[in-house]
């Protein structure tokens, strides 16, 4: 039997009596782009912090994270940090706070290499101008003895994304990770992003509110709504069928394709609750066009017959 | 249970703040129409008593009752801290709008003028004006005021600075507002917490500078009683009677903490964006 | 070379000099300040000294000799001429101000930078606790009793401390600084434990405050997590990552409590009886030999322009975005 690379079972999240995350299950397998797609607030950043092991102090988290079979939830921190940076890591939001401010990017890369003891101090440096150079920045030896506010946005990006690669991972997080650049530099990141993961054969879980973007980049695909997953499948064909009416909702209120200019654009109902004031049952109940006293029930996440892929839905959005 | 108890922290500081700034108000309120005793009625019989019934707090060598002392002490504490941060917020906002508001040249040449403004502390002024008029309740209140101008301006100016750069005040600006209008009707009221908490923080220092020039003889003069003079005359009696510093220091220090949880507090209600987190 | 290095020592160097105009401007500013204030006071000084029924044949020497009838301009360029020389004048007991100063400041400094030295060792370590167990029970333990340590006024603490542990228990004295100064060494420092220790809790509990606050900030930093995600624990993150960032508002916090020490100097001497600086001070006002004051005042604010000035410099050592902006 074939190992998945990261298994998440039940990973719930609490912050007091309010769950954030209500019991997630997924598995990843090596080599393999997914992207978890969702609304801000839905609990799609907290899920990759909880995997890491970097959820706030103030957060409960229960379930299992399994990477490379090992189990990751309860381990002493000492143990989860051989891992991150070196097999698991993650590039955040916010290129502009990531950084610290008073270090020199090269500097912080080669970071990397001598906290997981890969190299020496001399060594790490000239490997962190190889991976500016990987990144596809200016002038690497120059760009090594910057600090961070010297460069953009999206120079920032490219070297938080060297940083997340120095370490040769087998499973790259991505969070929301051209969502704070300019439309321009976002195409180039992504562009660089996908380069960089299929040539060192990295996994990649691609977190995003933008459907297209998960597309364009993914080939595996979750979606997210109060804390659950309501979908999973492939991309192709959740894009070609979405079953559950929270995906066909993103789905066309994203998509310019249905609309025939008539039309107006198709928005979801309502906006999401903030944690905590889901309603019990279906988590989407009070949005959805088509509830009714079966959603009271809380779906489980099952294929439909005649379906190609996964949904937690009571009334699954019918294609025929 | 505890982790509920710590979360309300915020409303508990508030409350508490509020508890003891209302004590000592209630305090200075209630010695304009009673006092125990006069403040100068000496008791020859009754010197050096500790707390009891006809002297709460007891009595101090010469026979005065020290309670009496205390109470009519308030007045000063909270005349001297209204008028020093009336003076400091009167002169240090405006400024602190026209370096905010203004360009880089006066900007830099008001906080320039504030550093040296800075250079000159409460105690400092209040020396230099004690060495010509002598010092009184007046010196002090010029000196606190003055020397607390500074920290207003400054955070005036932060405030002003940041506030000037929002959606509202460019709209306002693009409609032609400009000049004291444009301060008083949009960014006067979006910086008002900010110095509301301020002036709440300057009273507690406002305070304690009270004190220690009473204390050091540069204030208010006898035989207006103050806390920091009764402490002045308490350290002249420590072989006689080694408790008599502690009222006055512990009603200093409890008016001080009063008016720093209430800032505090109000940081918490007004602004929630300076909430710790 | 590479070019963009000499350009950044290029506007390092201007900076400082830009920075050190402004210092000695605000300097020159501030003397004009504490003299033209001092001066222009109500009290004739020749007056003062040979008292209300004095003849007035008298009084017009005594003037002529103190130099306070001619124009002050005069008066103060002359005054801050001798300054610029280290000559602070005479005082009304005809001593030289300037020596007389020197000698002061031997037990005003060491008692400051003791007292800063102390505050720093309690806040730091402490106010870091806080922050790390910050809305936990030690956290809020260590807020109330800075809380507590602000609202105490130092001389109060110093009344308590001479009246129970020198007066009562005897355990040290209550200042006695010896006439002979430094040369008596085991009795001059032990006259400025319990000062130091007044001065180094007061201000500590006040530094504690900023401590926390700004650990705090960077414990919540966005940098900080990076570094955790690179596989560092949080000790490793907050200690390569954390501290240089959160020494930053410290700093600045340190060089304005340095000016409010060298004030809160001057009370706590009273309180121990200490020959210090702000003893000079008071005893000039209580005797108003002006010429004395303004030497003092000049001293003083001085000192913490000077304090200022470095500050604003380390501010720029230790923060490589203000460095460009120079």
């Amino acid at each position: 039997m074939v190992v998945a690379l990261l298994e998440v079972k039940d990973l719930t999240v609490r912050f007091g009596d309010d769950e954030a995350v209500r019991g997630v299950s997924f598995s990843l397998d090596s080599g393999v782009r997914t992207g978890l797609i969702g609304e801000s607030g839905c609990g799609k950043s907290l899920t990759a912090l909880a995997i890491l092991g970097l959820a706030p102090t103030t957060a409960t988290v229960t379930g299992s994270v399994r990477f490379e079979g090992e189990e990751l939830i309860g381990r002493p921190e000492r143990e989860l940090c051989r891992l991150r940076g070196n097999r698991l890591t993650v590039v955040f939001q916010e290129p502009m706070s990531a950084l610290n401010p008073l270090m020199k990017v090269g500097r912080q890369i080669a970071e990397v290499l001598e906290v997981h003891d890969k190299a020496g101090r001399g060594e790490a440096r000239r490997r962190a101008i190889d991976l500016i150079e990987m990144v596809r920045l200016p002038d690497p030896s120059r760009t090594a003895h910057k600090y961070p506010h010297q460069l953009s946005g999206g120079q920032r990006q490219r070297i938080v994304l060297a940083m997340a690669l120095a370490g040769d991972p087998a499973l790259l997080i991505a969070d929301e990770p051209t969502t704070a650049l300019d439309v321009t530099v976002q195409a180039d990141i992504l562009l660089l992003l996908d380069d960089l993961v299929r040539d060192l054969d990295t996994s990649l879980l691609l977190i995003s509110h933008d459907l297209s973007l998960v597309a364009s980049l993914c080939e595996e695909l979750l979606v997210m709504y109060g804390g659950t997953i309501v979908e999973r499948g492939r991309v192709s064909e959740v894009f070609a069928r979405p079953l559950h009416p929270y995906t066909a909702g993103l789905h066309s209120a994203s998509s310019l394709e249905h609309s025939d200019g008539t039309d107006d654009l198709r928005t979801i109902e309502g906006s999401v609750p903030p944690i905590g004031q889901f309603p019990g049952g279906c988590v989407f109940r009070n949005r959805c066009e088509y509830a009714d006293e079966v959603c009271l029930g809380v779906p489980p996440l099952r294929v439909p017959p005649g379906e190609p892929h996964e949904v937690a839905c009571h009334h699954p959005v019918s294609h025929d | 249970m505890t982790d509920r108890l710590l979360a309300r922290r915020g409303n508990l500081t508030r409350w508490m703040g509020l508890a003891l700034v209302g004590f000592v108000v209630v305090m200075a309120a209630v010695s304009f129409v009673w006092q125990p005793y006069g403040i100068e009625a000496i008791d020859p019989t009754n010197t050096n008593t500790g707390p009891s019934v006809d002297h709460w707090l007891g009595t101090d060598p010469l026979g005065r009752d020290i309670f009496t002392q205390i109470l009519v002490g308030s007045r000063t504490t909270l005349f001297v801290g209204v008028v020093a941060v009336g003076i400091a917020s009167l002169i240090g906002v405006p400024v602190g709008m026209l370096a905010g508001s203004s360009g880089r040249w006066v900007n830099e040449t008001v906080m320039r003028a504030m550093d040296i403004v800075f250079a000159f502390p409460a105690v400092l002024l209040a020396i230099i004006l004690a060495a010509g008029f002598g010092g009184s309740t007046l010196t002090a209140m010029i000196a606190i005021g003055i020397a607390t101008v500074p920290v207003f301006a400054r955070i005036t100016r932060a405030a002003t600075l940041q506030v000037m750069t929002s959606d509202y005040v460019l709209v306002a600006r693009s409609y032609g507002r400009r000049g004291v209008p444009l301060m008083v009707r949009y960014v006067l009221p979006n910086i008002a917490s900010v110095i509301i908490v301020q002036a709440s923080v300057a009273f507690a220092i406002a305070i304690l500078a009270e004190a220690a020039l009473s204390y050091l003889g540069l204030g208010t003069q006898p035989p207006t009683p103050t806390w920091g003079r009764s402490l002045q005359e308490a350290q002249t009696y420590l072989f006689i009677n080694p408790l008599l510093p502690v009222w006055p220091g512990v009603a200093i220090a409890l008016s001080v903490l009063g008016f720093n949880l209430l800032g505090d507090g109000l940081r918490d209600a007004l602004d929630p964006t300076l909430r710790e987190r | 070379m590479r070019p963009y290095l000499r350009w950044g020592a290029l506007s390092v160097t201007l900076y400082l000099l830009r920075r050190l105009g402004i210092f000695l401007l605000s300097l020159v500013v501030a003397s004009i300040l504490a003299f033209v204030l001092l001066s222009l006071l109500p009290g004739d000084q020749a007056q003062t000294m040979l008292g209300v029924n004095a003849d007035p044949e008298a009084l017009a020497q005594l003037r002529e000799e103190l130099g306070t009838n001619r124009p002050i301009l005069t008066q103060y360029t002359d005054w801050i001429g001798g300054v610029i020389r280290g000559d602070f004048g005479l005082s009304r007991s005809d001593a030289s101000i300037g020596s007389e100063i020197v000698r002061r400041l031997q037990v005003t400094l060491p008692l400051v930078i003791s007292g800063m030295t102390l505050a720093t060792i309690i806040a730091v370590p402490l106010g870091t606790l806080a922050a790390m167990y910050n809305r936990r029970l030690p956290g809020t333990v260590l807020s109330v009793a800075s809380q507590v340590g602000i609202a105490i006024p130092a001389f109060w603490m110093g009344i308590m401390l001479v009246t129970w542990i020198a007066v009562r228990w005897g355990l040290l004295p209550a200042g006695n600084f010896p006439t002979a100064g430094w040369a008596e060494t085991a009795s001059a420092v032990r006259s400025l434990i319990l000062p130091v220790t007044v001065l180094g809790l007061a201000q500590g509990a006040v530094l504690m405050r900023y401590v926390r606050s700004a650990v705090l900030e960077v414990l919540n930093a966005d940098f900080v997590r990076t570094a955790r995600a690179k596989g560092m624990t949080l000790g490793q993150a907050m200690r390569r990552h954390g501290l240089r960032n959160a020494a930053i508002p410290v700093v600045t916090v340190l060089g304005l409590q340095l000016a409010t020490l060298l004030i809160g100097a001057v009370v706590i001497e009273q309180v121990f009886s200490l020959p210090g600086l702000g003893r000079l001070l008071l005893d000039g006002v209580g005797n108003r030999d002006i010429p004395q004051v303004q030497g003092i005042v000049l001293v003083i604010t001085g000192l913490v322009l000077f304090i200022n000035f470095v500050v604003d410099v380390l501010y720029r050592a230790i923060d490589p975005r203000l460095r460009a902006s120079a």
